[in-house]
């Protein structure tokens, strides 16, 4: 639920704040999403504290305890602040200053969920693992997210492609962005990935639950990309990406953000124990 | 214009990587938090009540998310005083005993709360066959 309000979050803020004049007046559809992602960016981080709070047997009277005494609880508070903030952000007009503000609220958001996650239990690179997630959800978001906005922008009747300058224009201007943002996205997740398995052996990495769905989330990211490309080259000879294939595209997306969440609920393989430690 | 919009489009991940700095000063954690050895430990007899349960963890894990349970074989919960731990990364968590043990079997029920919020738990037994 979060990633899904994060990524259309950062798919606004990002295609807006490149070219708030194509905005000015979004598709209902494309607002209902947004409002929908909005609502999930206050949902979901109070759902995250009360599964929490069951996992631990604390009680609500346990609360205070939890948020200022133990670092998850600091995580979860500053996570909590941001996607508040996005949560607003992600419904402001298209503008040079209201579309700067969606971002840095998705920004924002990116960042918090990097120091929440796995890479806030690493002890030998704490910076980069950081850095590296919160890379990898900034990218996800400006590059799936621009592909579910800029879709929805420019969905016709029947869900076909509209053929206008207008729509041509901004399938340009998400591609050019994909551009750059698919290889950040794929680069920090296999950064974060090999930091994670840092000491684990291959065998050992396949052997794990983590380790085989990680595989199956590359096979389908691999499918996006090829998806994505395909649509890429299409609008560069200056044609729309087709219809169905987008759809397909959101499809696996939707799958790989499935695998995402299962993984962060996994704990991955630890290195064996270094003699005298 | 093309360096100006290469640059605007680049603006995103370097954005991410500044506002990452400041969240990134927070302290160092280990990767997953695991039971290294306890006290008593697991299956082992002891022959006099002992003082205190002792987890010595990977990580030092906030007490505030730290439980100890101990029961014994009927199912009662023998009492513990508040969860302690020294100020070292390698100090156990205690839970000292409110009172002596008698003999028979107990088991030990703890949970923990890694860094990056996987809730991780245990069980074990050990037994007291105090002189008679």
């Amino acid at each position: 639920m979060l990633y899904a309000g994060a990524i259309v979050a950062m798919g606004w803020g990002t295609l807006t704040f490149l070219a708030a004049d194509s905005y000015t007046e979004p598709s209902p559809l494309l607002w209902r999403v947004r409002q929908a992602a909005s609502a999930l960016l206050v949902v979901a981080p109070a759902l995250l504290l009360l599964l929490q709070l069951r996992a631990l047997e604390m009680t609500a009277t346990d609360l205070p305890l939890l948020l200022q005494e133990t670092g998850w609880g600091r995580g979860w508070l500053q996570l909590a602040t941001v996607c508040g903030g996005a949560a607003v952000t992600v419904l402001l007009a298209a503008g040079s200053t209201s579309s700067l503000l969606a971002l840095m609220g998705a920004l924002g958001v990116a960042v918090a969920m990097g120091g929440l996650g796995h890479a806030a239990a690493d002890e030998r690179w704490p910076l980069g693992s950081r850095l590296l997630d919160a890379m990898h959800v900034a990218g996800m978001g400006a590059w799936i997210g621009g592909l579910l906005v800029t879709w929805l922008e420019t969905r016709g009747v029947g869900g076909e492609l509209a053929e206008t300058p207008a729509t041509r224009a901004r399938w340009g201007a998400f591609s050019r962005t994909a551009t750059v943002m698919a290889p950040v996205t794929v680069l920090a997740g296999v950064g974060s990935s090999l930091r994670r398995f840092d000491g684990v052996g291959v065998v050992d990495i396949m052997a794990s639950p983590y380790g085989r769905l990680l595989l199956l989330k590359t096979l389908l990211v691999a499918a996006v990309l090829a998806l994505g490309w395909a649509h890429r080259r299409r609008v560069q000879a200056g044609h729309l990406p087709v219809a169905g294939g987008v759809r397909r595209e959101l499809m696996a997306v939707v799958a790989v953000l499935l695998m995402t969440a299962v993984l962060t609920g996994i704990s991955p393989p630890s290195p064996p124990e270094r003699p005298g430690s | 214009m093309r360096i100006a919009l290469m640059t605007r489009r680049l603006f995103v991940p370097a954005l991410a990587a500044v506002l990452a700095a400041p969240a990134l000063a927070d302290g160092a954690v280990v990767p997953h938090l695991k039971l290294k050895r306890a006290f008593p430990a697991a299956d082992t007899v002891l022959t006099a009540s002992p003082d205190a349960v002792r987890l010595w963890l990977s990580e030092p894990a906030d007490l505030p998310a730290t439980k100890i349970d101990v029961t014994s074989a009927d199912g009662a919960k023998v009492p513990l005083a508040k969860l302690t731990r020294g100020g070292s990364r390698e100090d156990p968590v205690v839970g000292t005993f409110s009172t002596s043990l008698a003999s028979g079997t107990y088991t030990i029920t703890w949970k923990a709360m890694s860094k990056d919020g996987h809730v991780v738990n245990g069980k074990h037994n050990f037994r007291v066959a105090l002189a008679p």
